[in-house]
């Protein structure tokens, strides 16, 4: 297990170099000059070349690369160019929130669609069922603006329950947190569904029920645990795009997270913020995946690494 | 039983905190906003969002009405100097900044020096180019000299474009810590704390020098990125006040109990701008363009989000000057005939195989600008002028125009885009401000790309001069004359701001040039 980590860990070096090379062509590349934007509207030449120099924009482009990634390699993102923060001070602000709002949209994935998803493939083709589906279906398509919008003029306009916007208390967390969860909820329910009905047909199940195993038994010991591997590929994907942050439900809760912080930084062309938040994310999504693979070993424990 | 004593006290004093908080129960204004800060310097901020924040914390040595009139701040008065050039201020005395330091002559010159120090220029650098060096007289007056004579210069002070920072302080911590943590101005409210992407907080400054009808204890400004969640949260209660509504909801807002709507026009405007130097647009041509555009009828699609504009500023400007031609299709379709685009079965207009296409950048900032837009494609079409509307960010658009302009400057090379749409606002409360600057020497910013008009220049360094009022009004005109002739900005609205507040707030200022005044500002019950 620990050589597969090491292993996996050595895999990041490689990845890590390509997306640092790949967001700073990407960023040097896309029209728009930086100088300019960070300088001001009413700013002379004199003032954009001053900022040039400022913000090292003046050296050639292999230096900066250079002198960026040597930075990187120590832990030093840069400064933003607009705000004039640590890009590691911004991005970690960023990512407590949207990670506590992934927590949330996790929750709400796990607890409403695996279950919604099970009752679904068990009581196949009756009305449940057929309500179950359309649940799903409704996660899975509705916009998330629209969705957030509709949560906040309930619960916070209407019942007044919740607050529509920001962040302090658990409270805050809510609204968006179930927005944010919906789509993964109704996917999460399709997917265990079809696996779930695949895996009910098996003989295996058959056996199960012939030998006179409680119902409950054979759908969660038999029947989940061996539809479990897709659920949790899935689960570890979405768990990744979370934390990736989504400037959609974000914008509309006022949310401070990475998504609405990356989108910023590109129409800022905040060249420092963007490539910063892109490794980051690039980071998250490679350790993502090899708890992903991690956990195989535990739903299945024929998986030995 | 036995209480200890210790515990006793202790249960004292919390009921004694617990009643003290609550008899010194803070009032705190809540404002949701489309947008953060950048930071809280002076000498760097550059946008609306940020501006509306410092002015709150720093002041000016001479700032504008909401009538346009300019009023003394941090100086008293002032005065043009015999030698036509120098400008002495008097400064008002007793007056200290958030950190306790003195305000006087000496700050007011290491300010001037800081923004126009050569090496890194400060913000307002470019509009106070005038400036050539300043003078400390006694502790209270100070004398600013120019390179020439300038009237323009003071109203430029007022926009506020030179905010009067805390020398001795920012020169303490350094421009980082000044900029995100600790800002320190003479205004009437002082920074408490910045969380980025969130919220401003300030609380009323209890040493201001002036009268401060505030009645209010706490400003916070929080960021609501979201139209309709920024509405949402005013209705909701979670804050006070929110700007930026949406044009389409300000009839509803208005009417809905317990809350009030404020329409304010601004200085502000949008402008359809062509590129002279493109091989289509030839002055005719952009003649027929402008003639074919109906303001009465952009204006009824977009309602409240502005007024049709006909100048670089509102009537009753200094210098203003309808430079629009008047809503003439069949004129633009004689113009456009004369020019030899003839119309083609499909109601556009060709030439030597070439339809007449222009695609008009733009960056949709401006509430109401892209609804525009398209009420001016339909009406360009209907002369047979086809107008696409291309979305771009405000980093594409910048660099599209300056790179372009660039290249004709020093190359003569022809342009290959047409259109674009701007906004801006005249803050010095005249139409100089936005009007072409002198063009024989420009190069990067001359992005309409007129010809060199020794006739324009001459007129418009008159227009900045000390001259009386008529004078300047004259030289104003000559601009304006040439202005209608190039057709090359052409004014579309005034931009309106539309604000939404419950009910019991009151007292609080927002001034034609976007600026913000919280002084009087009450929450009420």
């Amino acid at each position: 297990m620990l050589v597969f980590i090491g292993k996996r860990m050595l895999q990041l070096i490689p990845v890590l170099f390509g997306v640092l090379l790949i967001t700073f062509a990407v960023t040097r590349f896309t029209p728009g000059d930086p100088a300019e934007l960070a300088a001001g509207e009413d700013a002379t030449q004199a003032m954009i070349e001053a900022t040039r120099t400022r913000l090292g924009l003046d050296r050639s482009l292999p230096v900066q690369f250079g002198l960026y990634a040597l930075r990187a390699v120590q832990g030093d993102l840069g400064t933003s160019y607009i705000l004039g923060y640590k890009v590691t001070t911004l991005i970690g602000q960023a990512l407590v929130y949207t990670g506590q709002l992934a927590l949330v949209a996790m929750i709400v994935t796990i607890v409403l669609g695996v279950p919604l998803g099970i009752v679904s493939a068990v009581r196949r083709d009756t009305a449940i069922d057929g309500i179950a589906r359309l649940v799903a279906l409704i996660g899975v398509s509705i916009p998330n603006f629209f969705f957030g919008l509709l949560m906040i003029l309930l619960f916070s306009l209407y019942l007044g329950w919740l607050p529509s916007f920001g962040t302090g208390t658990w409270r805050h967390l809510i609204l968006p947190g179930i927005t944010l969860g919906t789509f993964s909820t109704g996917l999460i329910a399709r997917l265990t569904r079809s696996s779930m009905l695949d895996t009910l047909e098996q003989d295996y199940i058959r056996t199960a029920r012939a030998k006179g195993l409680a119902g409950w038994v054979v759908v969660y010991k038999h029947g989940l645990r061996n539809a479990g591997i897709a659920i949790v590929t899935v689960l570890g994907l979405n768990l990744g795009n979370l934390l990736a942050g989504s400037v959609l439900t974000e914008s509309v809760f006022s949310f401070p997270g990475i998504g609405r912080l990356l989108v910023n930084s590109i129409f800022n062309r905040d060249y420092a913020t963007v490539q910063g938040a892109i490794l980051v994310i690039a980071i998250i999504y490679v350790l993502v995946n090899l708890l992903v693979d991690m956990l195989y070993a535990v739903v299945d424990p024929r998986i030995r690494y | 039983m036995h209480i200890p004593l210790r515990s006793l006290s202790r249960l004292l004093l919390a009921s004694a905190l617990a009643l003290a908080s609550f008899a010194m129960a803070q009032t705190t204004l809540t404002i949701g906003r489309p947008g953060d800060i950048t930071n809280m310097n002076p000498f760097r901020q550059a946008n609306n969002l940020t501006s509306e924040v410092t002015y709150q914390v720093h002041e000016g040595l001479v700032t504008f009405t909401p009538d346009l009139e300019l009023v003394p701040q941090l100086a008293t008065s002032w005065e043009l100097l015999d030698d036509g050039v120098t400008w002495r201020f008097f400064l008002r005395e007793g007056v200290t900044f958030h950190s306790g330091n003195p305000f006087n002559a000496e700050v007011v010159k290491w300010n001037f020096e800081t923004m126009m120090n050569p090496e890194d220029p400060g913000v307002a650098a470019g509009l106070l180019a005038a400036f050539s060096e300043v003078n400390v007289v006694d502790e209270y007056t100070v004398d600013v000299t120019l390179h020439e004579p300038n009237v323009v210069f003071v109203a430029t002070l007022g926009a506020p474009l030179l905010m009067m920072v805390d020398m001795l302080h920012y020169q303490e911590v350094g421009e980082t810590a000044y900029a995100q943590q600790t800002p320190s101005g003479t205004g009437p409210f002082s920074f408490v704390s910045w969380n980025p992407g969130q919220r401003v907080v300030l609380e009323k400054f209890d040493d201001y020098w002036g009268d401060v009808g505030a009645e209010v204890d706490r400003v916070v400004f929080e960021v609501i990125p979201e139209e309709s969640s920024r509405v949402l949260a005013l209705r909701t209660g979670e804050v006070d006040m929110i700007f930026g509504v949406p044009a389409e909801q300000m009839d509803a807002l208005e009417g809905t109990g317990g809350l009030q709507v404020w329409r304010t026009p601004t200085l502000r405007t949008v402008f359809l701008e062509m590129v002279t130097q493109h091989p289509f647009l030839t002055r005719d041509v952009r003649h027929a363009i402008s003639h074919a555009i109906d303001r009465d009828q952009i204006s009824t699609i977009i309602g409240d989000n502005g007024s049709p504009a006909y100048s670089h500023g509102p009537p009753g400007t200094l210098g203003f000057y309808d430079h629009t031609l008047p809503f003439d299709p069949e004129r633009a379709a004689e113009l456009l005939d004369a020019e030899g685009w003839t119309l083609g079965n499909d109601g556009f207009r060709y030439k030597d195989g070439e339809r007449l296409s222009l695609a008009n950048l733009a960056r949709g900032v401006t509430p109401g600008e892209i609804e525009a837009l398209q009420v001016i494609q339909l009406q360009l079409r209907a002369v047979g002028v086809e107008m696409t509307i291309e979305r771009v960010d405000t980093a594409a658009w910048v660099g599209t125009m300056n790179d372009g302009a660039t290249a004709w400057a020093e190359n003569r090379t022809v342009p290959t885009h047409s259109m674009w749409t701007s906004a801006a606002g005249i803050r010095t409360g005249e139409v100089g401000y936005l009007m072409n600057r002198p063009m024989c020497e420009q190069t990067v910013r001359n992005w309409t790309m007129i010809e060199c008009t020794p006739e324009y220049d001459e007129a418009f360094a008159r227009s900045q001069m000390p001259l009386s009022i008529e004078e300047r009004q004259a030289a104003y005109e000559v601009l304006g004359e040439w202005t209608a002739e190039w057709q090359a900005r052409v004014p579309i609205f005034h931009v309106q701001v539309n604000i939404a507040a419950k009910d019991s707030i009151s007292g609080f200022v927002v001034n034609p040039q976007d600026a913000l005044d919280l002084r009087g500002v009450s929450v009420g019950n």
